[in-house]
């Protein structure tokens, strides 16, 4: 296929020259993370060394568990965990069904919702936070969990609908539904025993937004949840640091970061697979 | 009687029902009451709440802190969006094989985009500290530099007209996300038709020839869509200006989110905030608008 001998100069330049530049990205990309791994895992002494050693002189793993009987975080990861399943079960269970009422090509008002939706979808949710607080403190919901997990469910509600809308039309045809009711069986379970196993990776990439929304939400957490014990992680790593930007804790706050991202990580590498399916069909298609 | 028709169809609109009441009590509106706070001037270290009419909105244009503070959020939406979409093309390409090795290499690339906030912007602001940055430690070993350099707070440094803090600032926005696009780039790569690529070379088309006459067109209706859609987010960013610097020094890096962020909850300026809010929005819509436009014409 190549007509180039293999080892001309030109294909060995260009080859190294790639090399290269993957190697200078995965420098930027991912240095980071090593910075928190040797940050986490350095002696006690040697943390606030300055210049610092980029290579630890010993590991000292237990640094990793200490912060856990320091801190609250078990209780924080409770929080988030409680939060984030809410967050998934309501998008998903609403979007779904949402979606499925949205299918069928004689709905009037279709183009309407579709367009409602959009605007939502693009609506940044950073410019309501006044309003949006006193609509939360108007109904007592500060500090609870349910206004919290329904404004998330909100903003994710659009990219599930669109995207599942788009699952359901493309593997459910208008003819198999009639055929469906035909058959006798109703919609329910048309909707239960045909359409959701068949969308499957539709389903799994709306979660896996709204997992990674509802894990790794600061700003609207951090306004609504002030009360020690309620806070989930995002909120209760920044009490570590707090607004001065203090470095005291900066070892067990890596340690916790790590805790953090590894769940989150395993989580997506697992579902990798439906993401970039998930993000052209909901994102892209609208 | 209802006709079946009709009924199918009430039962659809019940299946939308629960979605659209969330939206439009948790979205809608926050947005009107948005607006109409933005009509009072309505200070919670007050005891009244007075009518102002659109003094809010007068006040906020009048001020120069507030236009440094809209030129800034302009200018690093602009940067911050070039930039990553250039670095999540980049990185697309340079990840567009397959193997095991890739795949993994694929994973870690995500990670930016699935880390907190809150976790990633600690990690930088500690690499970017001055006495303890592993950055400084090798531009010293090196000899570049002879003491530490103040990533965050030296506004004096200044490279192609902006300062220091402001290009720290620029490197974390990045980082925060090329990973997104670069999936976005990945997935559009993948729908190339490998027999595109292959006819291209046996009619003897060159590796640039290939990438600006098969590869370019084919990722460019994703990389519109994605150059629109992050020009939104980046209008309206606020975790990493917030938690990085809040905005410091002299409000070098701070955005309109910030500011408002402050005007409610540090001086309790509640309607002031809300009309920043609507302000924001108002930024938003512009690429809101070249958004809607181009997945419309899409679909057609």
């Amino acid at each position: 296929m190549n007509k180039k001998p293999a080892f001309s100069v030109q294909t060995v330049t260009v080859k190294m020259l790639i090399w290269f530049a993957l190697l200078l990205f995965l420098i930027f990309a991912l240095f980071p993370y090593y910075w928190m791994f040797v940050t986490a895992l350095k002696p006690r002494g040697e943390i606030f060394q300055s210049p610092p050693t980029l290579f630890p002189s010993t590991f000292v793993w237990t640094n990793l568990t200490i912060p856990w009987r320091q801190f609250p975080v078990a209780q924080y990861f409770a929080n988030s965990l409680f939060i984030t399943a809410w967050t998934v079960v309501l998008d998903v269970l609403v979007g779904a069904l949402a979606a499925y009422g949205m299918i069928r090509r004689r709905l009037r008002g279709a183009k309407l919702i579709i367009f409602f939706l959009l605007f939502t979808q693009l609506l940044p949710g950073a410019v309501t936070i006044a309003p949006f607080y006193f609509w939360m403190k108007n109904l007592g919901m500060l500090n609870t969990y349910t206004g919290l997990i329904l404004s998330y469910v909100a903003w994710t509600l659009p990219f599930t609908i669109l995207l599942l809308r788009a699952y359901f039309l493309e593997a459910f045809p208008q003819e198999l539904e009639d055929a469906a009711r035909i058959d006798g069986s109703g919609r329910l379970r048309t909707f239960i025993s045909v359409l959701l196993p068949i969308s499957v990776p539709g389903l799994v990439a709306a979660a896996a937004f709204s997992f990674i929304l509802a894990w790794k939400e600061f700003l609207w957490a951090s306004i609504m949840i002030t009360t020690g014990a309620r806070k989930p992680i995002s909120v209760g790593l920044r009490d570590l640091i707090g607004e001065g930007g203090g470095v005291q804790y900066m070892s067990e706050f890596m340690a916790i970061a790590i805790a953090t991202t590894i769940p989150a990580f395993l989580f997506f590498f697992i579902v990798q697979r439906y993401i970039a399916s998930g993000l052209t069909a909901g994102a892209v298609k609208g | 009687m209802l006709k079946q028709r009709n009924i199918e169809l009430l039962k659809d609109y019940a299946l939308i029902a629960p979605a659209l009441l969330i939206l439009v009590a948790l979205v809608i509106y926050p947005i009107l009451s948005g607006i109409y706070l933005s009509f009072f001037d309505y200070n919670l270290l007050r005891e009244t709440q007075p009518y102002v009419g659109i003094d809010n909105y007068i006040v906020l244009l009048s001020d120069p802190r507030f236009l440094k503070i809209l030129w800034n959020t302009v200018l690093f939406a602009v940067l911050a969006n070039a930039f990553s979409t250039l670095l999540g093309l980049a990185s697309a390409l340079l990840l567009n094989s397959s193997g095991r090795f890739v795949g993994l290499l694929r994973a870690l690339g995500y990670l930016p985009w699935i880390t907190p906030a809150v976790v990633f912007v600690v990690i930088w602001s500690w690499m970017f500290s001055g006495s303890f940055s592993p950055i400084n430690a090798v531009l010293m070993q090196w000899g570049i530099i002879k003491s530490p350099i103040s990533f965050l707070g030296d506004e004096k440094m200044i490279f192609l007209g902006l300062s220091l803090p402001v290009w720290s600032m620029l490197v974390v926005r990045i980082w925060a996300s090329y990973a997104f696009k670069m999936t976005m780039f990945l997935a559009a790569l993948q729908n190339i038709p490998q027999d595109r690529i292959d006819a291209a070379r046996v009619d003897g088309a060159n590796s640039w020839h290939v990438f600006r006459y098969v590869t370019m067109p084919g990722i460019m209706p994703v990389l519109l869509v994605v150059v629109s859609l992050s020009m939104i987010w980046n209008l309206s960013h606020f975790e990493v200006n917030y938690l990085l610097t809040a905005g410091g020094p002299k409000d070098l890096t701070n955005v309109i989110t910030v500011y408002l962020y402050q005007l409610a909850f540090v001086q309790w300026k509640f309607g002031h905030a809300a009309a920043a809010g609507i302000y924001t929005l108002l930024l938003a819509s512009v690429a809101a608008i070249v958004y809607l436009r181009l997945t419309r014409s899409e679909e057609r």
